[in-house]
Order: C-alpha cells, then structure tokens, then sequence
C-alpha cells in the first residue's frame, strides 16, 4: 500500500474498532475488577444519588 | 453479493456491545453505550455534523446544517433546564467557568477542526467510518487530549471568572428563554448570510437533530451529566500511557482523587468512554450497514498526513485546555445554561474562519502535489 492506495473504508473502520478492542483489553489488564454489587442504579434520576462521573468541563 | 448476512452480523456486533457491557458493568453503563450507539448512528446515517455546516455557511452560503444544529441545542435546552432545576442533586449540567485560556484553547479547536475536517464528535465518528484522516486525527486527539490534562492547571492559572450559569443569572425558566432567543438570534444571522434554498433544513437534518436532542437528555437522565466526548479520550491516553509505565500519581490532575478513581476503574464505568466507543461503534455499524461504503478521503501527501497528526493532537489538547469541544462545551454547555458554551462557540467559530483558509494551503492533495502543487 502506498499513500497514493489508501486502504478503503471497511477495512479503516474495522482498524478504529479493533484500536477500540485493543483499548478495552490493555484497561481489562490494568483495571479493578468491576463489582457488580457497587453498579450505580440503572437511570441517575430518582436513584437520590449524586453524579460522580467526571466531565470535560470540569477542570 | 447478498448484503443480509453482514447485516444480521453487525446487528449481532451491536448487541453484542450493548449486553457485553451489560453483563460486565451493569444496566446503567449498557444504556449509556446504546445512547453512544445512537449518536453514532444518527451522526452518520443522517450525516448531522458540527464542522461541515460551520465550513459551509461560509464557503457556500449554506445555513441549513448550522440551523439544525441550533435546533438540536434548542430541543435539549428545553428538556435539560427544567430537570436540572427539578433534580438539582442527581443531575449536573455541563458548567464551566470562562478563562483566558479557555477562549484561546476554543479559538485553536476551531482553526483545527477545520484542518482535520471533524471536532470531538466528528473525529469518533469519521474515524468508525472508515475515514483514513480521522483514525490518524484520533490517535492524535487522544494524546493532545490526555497532554493537555498534564498542563490544565497551569493554563487555568492564566485568569479564569467566576462561574456564570444563565440560571443563576435568570432563574431556570429566564435562562431557558434567554438560551432560546440566542439560538433564534444566531438562527436569524445565519438566514441572513445563506443563500435561497439553504437556509432551512430538510427533513432529514430535522430528524437528526430532534434525535440528537433526545439522545443528549436521555444522556443528562441516565449518567447524571450531560453528553460529553473529551474527557474520555483524555482517560483514553492516560490509560495507555500508565500501561507503558508512566506514573502519573505526582500529576495535579490525575492525582485529584476524582481523576485517580478514574484511572484505576474500568473504562466500561467511565460515562464518556461509553458513549465514546458506542459512536465508534454506531458509525462502522452504519458504513458497513450501507450498500456501498462511501469512496475512501483521496490521497494526501505525506507532509500533509504529518500535519494531520500533529492537528490532531493540538485539537485534543486545546479541546481539554478549552474546558470542553463541540459537545461539552457548545452543544451540552449552552443546552444546560453555562457561558462558557456560548463564548466558546464565538472564539471557536472565529478559529473555523482561520482554519478554512488554512486548510487548502496545509492539507495538499497527492495528485496535485506530484504534478507540481506541493511544498
């Protein structure tokens, strides 16, 4: 393949996700188990409890 | 060739995603990747994007995508102002304060955005297209985004005002009038400037925005905070730089206890890393679902794809520098009453200006650069 012989669509896409495959796996490895007793309830609202998630507008 | 049995299979990779993540993370963070998912379904299969309109309106007088964006913005606001004063303690709109940095961080992310012709949402998108730029903009973007976690706070201590919510300035029901007459107001200048017959959006733009508008409220419901896209790439590359033994426990930033629970949870607990892989996912989904996958980016010169890496990690950096991209900070920030949305969108849209004249002269096609045009 040269620069002038791009690869085409289904296979750039099929590398974005498996870079998205690769990502989960290298986390999996380096990650706390998730507890499934600790899972926060399914809708934030009405669970009573505070957003604790992180957001990029907060510095 | 018979397109069903792919068909069946990406329906199967779909949900395969949304139980995957059910099973191992639980039923919030499985909603949160089908709300991704439906972005990126919507923002592909609709073709709803931020930086196209914002190219178009001045290079063809085309107002249509840049009206339809207002009207998704508008659609959230009304949803988003009442529940957030309704349930001021589980849900937290998308606030931040203006900064001198801030405003120079937003203007860069427009100039380019405009080079690498996709924002936060756009990249993801483009790049689970099939898009060949947008995969070597998004490496970038996910380094620029993570360095420029390393460095927030000194830009932060460059001059940052109090925060200012249209809330507290107006009361909710007041900052919602407000935040709907300034969309009207900017909806008119843009009639002004389009051109007859690109002025109003067609159907298919009007459903893309009003299911835009219903994914960024059922976002606000379920994670308790408005639709976001940076900070996840930011996690993204502290992620893969802690993996290749970087210690970044010393970092102000990622050494906040909030930021460190980050690093040390599982991306499939992080809200913006969810809704991140389910647009990647949505968009390839929707390439791969159509019958003839659109024709690939031409060609560019190998200066040119230099240039898209570094444009991409300069996007990822001024986005966190700039408290958000097109989606924290403009669309979830002026949806929820913030003004930082708003000056962000003027010193963004003043960086699109630059970056459309930059872009012909940095980014060369290969053709016309081997018959002479490149540098």
């Amino acid at each position: 393949m040269s620069l002038a012989n791009l690869p085409g669509r289904p296979l750039v896409g099929s590398l974005s996700m498996v870079f998205v495959l690769v990502l989960l796996l290298v986390d999996h490895g380096q990650s706390r188990p998730i507890n499934p007793y600790q899972a926060p309830a399914p809708v934030a609202l009405g669970s009573g409890v505070a957003p604790t998630a992180a957001h990029c507008t907060a510095p | 060739m018979n397109p069903a049995p792919r068909r069946a299979g990406l329906l199967l990779l779909a949900l395969g995603l949304v139980f995957g993540t059910f099973a191992m993370a639980g039923p919030r963070a499985a909603l949160l990747m089908l709300v991704g998912l439906g972005f990126g379904l919507t923002l592909e299969g609709l073709r709803f994007g931020f930086t196209g309109p914002w190219r178009t309106i001045v290079t063809e007088r085309d107002g249509r995508g840049l009206v339809a964006q207002f009207l998704a913005i508008g659609l959230t606001a009304v949803c988003a102002f009442p529940l957030l004063a309704s349930f001021p303690t589980e849900l937290n709109g998308a606030h931040a304060p203006v900064g001198i940095a801030m405003i120079v961080a937003a203007f860069v992310f427009g100039m380019t955005m405009q080079l690498v012709l996709g924002c936060g949402s756009g990249t993801l998108v483009n790049a689970g297209s099939g898009n060949a730029i947008a995969l070597v903009a998004l490496l970038g973007f996910i380094a620029g985004s993570f360095f420029g976690t390393l460095h927030l706070g000194w830009w932060q201590s460059f001059g940052v005002l109090p925060l200012i919510t249209l809330q507290d300035q107006f009361g909710s029901g007041g900052g919602l009038a407000v935040t709907l007459l300034g969309l009207g107001a900017l909806a008119m200048l843009v009639q002004r400037r389009a051109a007859p017959g690109k002025r109003l959006p067609p159907r298919r733009l009007l459903l893309a925005a009003a299911l835009i508008a219903g994914l960024a409220v059922l976002n606000l419901v379920i994670a308790g905070q408005s639709w976001g896209v940076v900070y996840g790439l930011g996690l993204w590359g502290a992620k893969l730089a802690t993996a290749a033994g970087a210690d970044l426990a010393g970092n102000a930033f990622w050494g906040a206890p909030a930021h460190a629970e980050r690093l040390v949870q599982s991306l499939l607990t992080d809200v913006t890393s969810l809704t991140n892989i389910g647009l990647i996912a949505g968009a390839f989904v929707v390439m791969r679902w159509r019958a003839e996958p659109d024709p690939q980016v031409a060609p560019i010169t190998a200066r040119s794809w230099a240039i898209v890496l570094v444009a991409g990690v300069v996007l990822g950096y001024s986005a966190r520098v700039a408290l958000g991209c097109n989606v924290g900070a403009f669309f979830s920030g002026v949806s929820t009453g913030s003004l930082h949305g708003w000056v962000w969108f003027v010193a963004a849209f003043g960086g699109s200006l630059l970056g459309i004249r930059l872009r012909p002269r940095l980014l060369l096609p290969l053709v016309a650069a081997s018959q002479g045009g490149g540098r």
